[in-house]
């Protein structure tokens, strides 16, 4: 069953990023949306999606842009509002880490 | 007759703050309640933080903190029995499996997750 987790906060400010990569299985999907933008550069997230390939992370690219959030990692995939419809459709269920 | 199928969707509930310096932990607990009561299949998680919320010999009293830990024991009657508690929280915070709530089961990190997973709807607290 893939899960997206939506992830609405800095992992520099509190746990909810390394708990919310703690519970993540194969086939899972993240989404940072808000202040979540700003783990585009936290070590945990990198490290995690780089020896987990199975796991995908999206951005919504009007948050990470109002926030300066420019050029991420390529392990990231842009996407806009429109798209998060559709994503939380292509999911078993979600979860929000706020 | 209606041909609206009623599949009854699973809830749970992730627990992962400690109980006293947030209402999380109490939000948490009646969001359950509310749930059992309409007969919603229900089960609690607690991971992190949250684990001290089930931990036995509190005593909020002490600091004129409101025992809503007391109120868990009404879950039985709501029939909600699946409550289970991350293994690895309560070793990295060196507790011992000493609860103040009966019929708990304390999980494996993988067996946890699995479990979440299962579930149609998640809340956090």
């Amino acid at each position: 069953m893939a899960m997206l987790h939506i992830v609405r906060t800095s992992g520099f400010n509190n746990n909810a990023l390394a708990q919310c990569l703690d519970t993540t299985l194969p086939h899972d999907s993240i989404l940072l949306i808000d202040d979540g933008c700003y783990n585009l550069q936290h070590p945990l997230l990198l490290e995690l999606l780089l020896q987990k390939t199975d796991i995908k992370c999206f951005y919504i690219g009007l948050h990470a842009t109002a926030r300066a959030q420019l050029k991420p990692a390529d392990v990231f995939a842009e996407i806009s509002l429109d798209d998060v419809n559709e994503l939380i459709f292509t999911h078993n269920n979600s979860i929000t880490w706020s | 007759m209606s041909d609206i199928q009623h599949n009854t969707k699973t809830v749970a509930i992730l627990n992962t703050q400690a109980p006293f310096s947030s209402s999380a932990g109490k939000e948490a607990l009646d969001a359950a309640l509310i749930f059992g009561s309409f007969e919603q299949p229900t089960s609690l998680f607690f991971i992190g933080d949250g684990v001290f919320q089930v931990i036995g010999d509190q005593n909020p009293t002490s600091i004129e903190s409101k025992d809503y830990l007391k109120t868990f024991s009404a879950l039985e009657f709501y029939d909600i029995d699946n409550i289970y508690i991350c293994e690895q929280s309560l070793s990295e915070r060196n507790l011992t499996a000493n609860f103040h709530i009966d019929n708990v089961q304390v999980l494996s990190k993988q067996a946890f997750n699995e479990l979440l997973h299962q579930h149609n709807v998640i809340y956090r607290f």
